[in-house]
């Protein structure tokens, strides 16, 4: 939630400004214009892949090597089982590949990745690792789409009108509720609603509980009911810091010049705060929104225990306290890939969006 | 503190009061006019005493446990019941009840601030630190030592926090710690990861503060008399990060205190044998149920402090600058 925006877009190298010689008419000059815009842009675009490939590279080289380096238990060890021979575990080693070299580890799984789109098997259950990834993600995204809708659809309003009655009961009674929804840490937030609302144990039995995750197809009403506590939960943090946001940053365009033109203009304090205030004051928080999304597609690690949800969170979890390397490894590529995803397709509509951003 | 650059810096806080009679205005610094906000922000002085309180809590933990509870490791089967379900709730022996192998969780939460605040503190510093130099390198000599910091940041920032954060706990959880014992399982461990993944945040604020700072006339001028590189940054430059220090600071030690105790709840912690908010809400999760207090007061104490720490922050960021309504 802290991840600062990417500044990528107003670090990378300006485009060549059209305008060498005289025109020979305003549409044509447009027209020009519009044309050069758009091949610096697909440029800019191709160019923010092409990085974005190779901070993939860089983070699943950096993956290796810290679990190669920092290996939290003997894989083939824990394969082999607890009372297996040195030379069983040496043969284990072998058949996984362990015993060669790191850089050759990771030539061999990257060129799998690469050429097969091949993400090799857990060490635990011999199952592919993409599959099992690709088989959780619904699961994942589940979780996420009800928690962002949640926080927006309650942080957004709830900021506003906070920022419109700014120091009045109602703006003071939200902010501190929001600081302590963000002081409140996740999992405990979980039990306490597991506590209150579970079918199975809570005082009140409406919701469902902690491992009763079903999929979308299967039983929607069954999936909505499990879902409701993590979403609420999940979003809880997020809807006070969206609210403190949207707050914060009506308050400061509020104070902006245009906003006094649109005032002295005669337009109505409503068409004033939405039309004029919020446009600009909105604009940071899709960005954030966007990131927050990608970074939570990577799985919500710890809303997905509390509840024993399946999903990839969940499941990273899992593949590092078991040592399960190629899990491991799947996980953290996921993630940072959704994570690098966001903040491309972020700096790329912002681009398109604010003329004044130099790509 | 009489450089040029406080008289600058003060000259700049005037204006941005805008204050509509200058006439009025003594001539007041920057941290002078600091305590005067702060000190009139009765929720962040309130906020103070609780941290205060808090820490005095942990310093005395022997004391008060010694007076109020019991032995944080000491275990008292006879308050579970037969198949060993802890039954004995918040009573008079036992304030905030005992937890799954009988020990009391009062003293185990008041044993518990110690964890939660040594790890945040000294996470933190280290972070600030490691990002301040970091920062200041990229930002001041710019060119490949800036590319380096700021791709490597940009790395950083692609992964996703919480599994690397994971993967070097637990790597680092077992036999003598990693690096060659260099980080030692326990604290020094949850210190290391938590200042690994933080000093990025920093790190890019700082940076982009320098490369505007050394632009300015007075580093200008502390170059014309003569200053060499070290004394620009560390005279001129460092003493105007120091408010983006202080705010990133009061932000980010809520954060690691939330971070620790995650960290301990997935069990990549400090490891049992000392007592963790986060330890104590993961353990009792198999109880949730049937003892309500063993969740309830860990996880009220890591809220109570954290809530502090974040309305202290607010109240010191507002107090830096009456402007700024939110620092995200």
């Amino acid at each position: 939630m802290t991840q600062p925006i990417n500044n990528e877009a107003s670090n990378a190298p300006r485009p060549n400004r059209p305008g060498g010689g005289l025109r020979s008419s305003a549409a044509d000059y447009a027209r020009t214009a519009k044309g050069v815009l758009f091949s610096s842009m697909f440029r800019y675009i191709v160019r923010r892949v092409i990085w974005g490939i190779l901070m993939l590279l860089v983070v699943s080289a950096l993956t290796f090597v810290i679990f190669y380096l920092l290996p939290a238990g003997d894989p083939a060890a824990i394969r082999a089982g607890r009372y297996a021979t040195p030379a069983r575990i040496a043969q284990i080693r072998h058949q996984l590949g362990l015993d060669r070299p790191v850089y050759y580890q990771y030539w061999v799984y990257m060129k799998a990745l690469v050429v097969h789109f091949d993400f090799g098997t857990s060490f635990k259950t011999n199952l592919p690792v993409g599959g099992e990834i690709f088989r959780r993600l619904p699961v994942t995204f589940s979780v996420a789409i009800g928690a962002v809708i949640i926080w927006v659809a309650i942080g957004i309003p709830v900021g506003i009108i906070s920022a419109i009655k700014r120091r009045s009961w109602l703006d003071r009674v939200t902010m501190g509720g929001s600081l302590v929804a963000i002081s409140a840490p996740v999992y405990w937030l979980g039990l306490i609603a597991l506590f209150l609302f579970s079918k199975d144990v809570g005082v009140i039995k409406v919701f469902g509980g902690s491992g009763s995750y079903v999929p979308f197809f299967q039983d929607p009403g069954a999936w909505f009911s499990s879902l409701i506590l993590p979403w609420f939960v999940l979003a809880a943090a997020f809807t006070a810091f969206y609210a403190r946001m949207v707050r914060g940053n009506l308050i400061e365009t509020m104070n902006e010049d245009f906003i006094r033109t649109a005032r002295a203009k005669g337009l109505s304090e409503r068409r004033v705060v939405f039309r004029h205030g919020l446009r600009a004051a909105l604009t940071p928080v899709v960005t954030m929104a966007g990131l927050d999304i990608g970074t939570l597609l990577g799985g919500a690690v710890l809303t997905e225990t509390v509840f024993n949800i399946p999903g990839i969170g969940r499941l990273a979890y899992d593949s590092i306290i078991g040592s399960d390397l190629p899990m491991i490894q799947g996980t953290v590529l996921f993630g940072a890939f959704f994570i690098i995803s966001a903040n491309l397709i972020v700096d790329v509509l912002y681009a398109f969006l604010d003329p004044r951003v130099r790509y | 503190m009489t450089s040029p650059e406080m008289i600058e810096r003060g000259d700049n806080l005037v204006d941005e009061i805008n204050a509509p009679d200058l006439s009025e205005i003594v001539g007041r610094g920057p941290w002078e006019l600091f305590w005067m906000r702060l000190r009139e922000d009765k929720v962040a002085l309130v906020s103070f005493g609780v941290i205060v309180a808090i820490v005095l809590i942990a310093i005395f933990a022997p004391f008060i446990v010694d007076v109020l509870g019991h032995p944080p490791n000491a275990q008292y089967p006879n308050t579970l019941n037969d198949v060993g379900t802890p039954v004995t709730g918040p009573s008079a022996d036992f304030l905030f009840g005992v937890d799954k192998v009988g020990e009391d969780v009062f003293s185990r939460v008041v044993y518990g601030a110690r964890v939660s605040l040594e790890v945040a503190l000294f996470s933190t510093a280290i972070a600030v630190f490691v990002g301040v130099i970091a920062g200041m390198v990229a930002g001041f000599y710019r060119g490949l030592a800036d590319t380096l910091i700021s791709r490597f940041i940009d790395v950083m920032l692609a992964f996703p926090v919480l599994l690397l954060a994971m993967g070097v706990a637990s790597a680092c959880a077992i036999g003598n710690g990693c690096l060659n014992g260099l980080i030692k399982p326990g604290v020094p461990t949850v210190v290391a990861v938590i200042a690994i993944i933080n000093w990025t945040y920093i790190g890019r604020i700082i940076r982009g503060q320098v490369l505007s700072l050394r632009e300015k006339e007075f580093v200008e001028a502390a170059r014309a008399s003569g200053a060499g590189d070290v004394s620009i940054l560390f005279r001129e430059i460092l003493p105007n990060l120091v408010a983006p220090i202080v705010v990133y600071t009061t932000l980010v030690i809520p954060q690691n205190i939330l971070l620790e105790a995650a960290l301990s709840y997935l069990g990549v912690g400090v490891g049992v044998q000392q007592a963790s908010w986060g330890q104590m809400i993961s353990d009792s999760t198999q109880y949730f149920n049937i003892a309500w207090w063993y969740f309830t007061f860990p996880g009220a104490a890591l809220l109570i402090t954290v809530l502090a720490f974040n309305l202290l922050g607010d109240g010191i960021r507002d107090a830096l600058d009456p402007r700024t309504v939110e620092v995200t």
